[in-house]
C-alpha cells in the first residue's frame, strides 16, 4: 500500500485502490482544505449573518492553499475542477494516484474523499 | 467506523452549525453506514414493524458498537435515536397516467431513510421553537428524552440508541 504520513487524511480503502491504480488513471477527488474560520459560537446557535460569515471565512480560508494545490497538480498532473471553494471550503480535482498521495502529504488538505456516485438508501 | 474523510466533511458541517440527521443504514444488526457512523452525525434507526408488539427496531435497522483506529478509548454506539421507518407513506417520483401526463405518486416504503425525516422534523420544529438553542443541545434533548424500553440505566445501546424520540417532551426539556 501506499502508505505515506499524509495517508491519515485517506481512508484505507481508498488508498488500497490508489495503490492498486495504474500510475496515469485519472482520480476525481474532494479536496477537504483546513480553515482557519472563526470558532462558532458554542452558547448559542450562529444567526444567519453569522452563519454566512462563517462560510465566507471557509472560503477565504480554503482559497488560500490554492496555490499550493496548483502547483502539485501542475507538477505531477491536474487540475481543479471548479475556480471557488464550496461553502464548506472543499475544492475537487482530478490528478492521479501519485497526486493524491502527494495533495494528502500537505498541511492544507485535512481530507481528501474519492468522488463518487450517490447511493440512496431506502 | 465512518471513513476518515467524512467524518473531517461531517465536523465542517457541525461547524457551520449544520444538525447532519443521517439514516444508519438497511444492513441489520453489527453493521453501519458512513456518515451514519460518524462522532457527528444524529444516526436514526428504525423501529415500527406492524407484526411486532410490543414495538421493536426493524430486523433490517443497523447498529454497531465500535472504537476509533488509534483511540481504542473512545467507544461509540450508533445509532443514536430510532424513530418509525417501516410502512411510511411517502412521495416517490412522479408516474405517468394513461394519457403519458406525470401525475404526483405516494407509496409505502420502508427504511431508515423513512425513519430519519421523523427526527429531521421534529429537530426542526425544536429549532424553530428555540431558534437560540445550539445544536449540540438540540441532539442532547432529543437523546435525553427519547423513549428506551429498558429505561434510561443501560442506554445508549447498539439497537435502539437513547430510544425512540419523543417530540414533546424534547420541547418540554429545550
Amino acid at each position: 500500500m501506499g502508505q505515506s504520513p499524509g495517508t491519515v487524511k485517506i481512508s484505507p480503502s481508498l488508498d488500497r485502490r490508489l495503490t492498486s491504480l495504474a500510475p496515469d488513471v485519472p482520480v476525481r477527488a474532494i479536496l477537504v482544505l483546513r480553515s482557519n474560520g472563526e470558532p462558532k459560537h458554542k452558547d448559542r446557535r450562529l444567526t444567519r449573518e453569522e452563519r454566512q460569515a462563517h462560510i465566507q471565512a471557509l472560503r477565504s480560508s480554503a482559497q488560500a492553499s490554492f496555490p499550493r494545490i496548483d502547483a502539485i497538480l501542475e507538477r505531477l498532473g491536474g487540475s481543479r475542477l471548479s475556480d471557488q471553494p464550496s461553502a464548506l471550503g472543499t475544492i475537487t480535482v482530478v490528478t492521479n494516484p501519485a497526486g493524491i498521495f502527494a495533495l494528502a502529504n500537505i498541511d492544507e488538505v485535512q481530507a481528501i474523499l474519492e468522488d463518487q456516485p450517490i447511493e440512496r438508501i431506502q | 467506523m465512518a471513513k476518515v474523510e467524512f467524518e473531517s466533511l461531517i465536523q465542517l458541517i457541525r461547524e457551520v452549525d449544520v444538525l447532519p440527521v443521517v439514516a444508519i443504514g438497511n444492513e441489520q444488526f453489527g453493521n453501519s453506514r458512513t456518515p451514519g457512523s460518524s462522532r457527528y452525525s444524529l444516526s436514526v434507526g428504525a423501529v415500527g414493524e406492524p407484526w411486532q408488539k410490543p414495538i421493536q427496531v426493524a430486523h433490517f435497522s443497523s447498529g454497531v458498537s465500535f472504537t476509533f483506529p488509534g483511540n481504542p478509548t473512545e467507544y461509540l454506539t450508533k445509532p443514536d435515536v430510532v424513530a418509525p421507518g417501516v410502512e411510511v407513506y411517502s412521495c416517490v417520483p412522479r408516474q405517468k397516467d394513461q394519457t403519458g401526463t406525470l401525475q404526483p405518486a405516494y407509496a409505502y416504503m420502508d427504511g431508515t431513510s423513512m425513519a430519519t425525516p421523523h427526527v429531521t422534523g421534529v429537530a426542526a420544529l425544536l429549532m424553530a421553537a428555540k431558534p437560540g438553542a445550539p445544536v449540540d443541545t438540540i441532539i442532547e434533548v432529543l437523546k435525553a428524552t427519547a423513549d428506551h424500553p429498558n429505561g434510561a440505566q443501560l442506554r445508549p445501546d447498539n439497537r435502539w440508541g437513547y430510544g425512540i424520540i419523543n417530540g414533546v417532551n424534547a420541547f418540554k426539556a429545550l
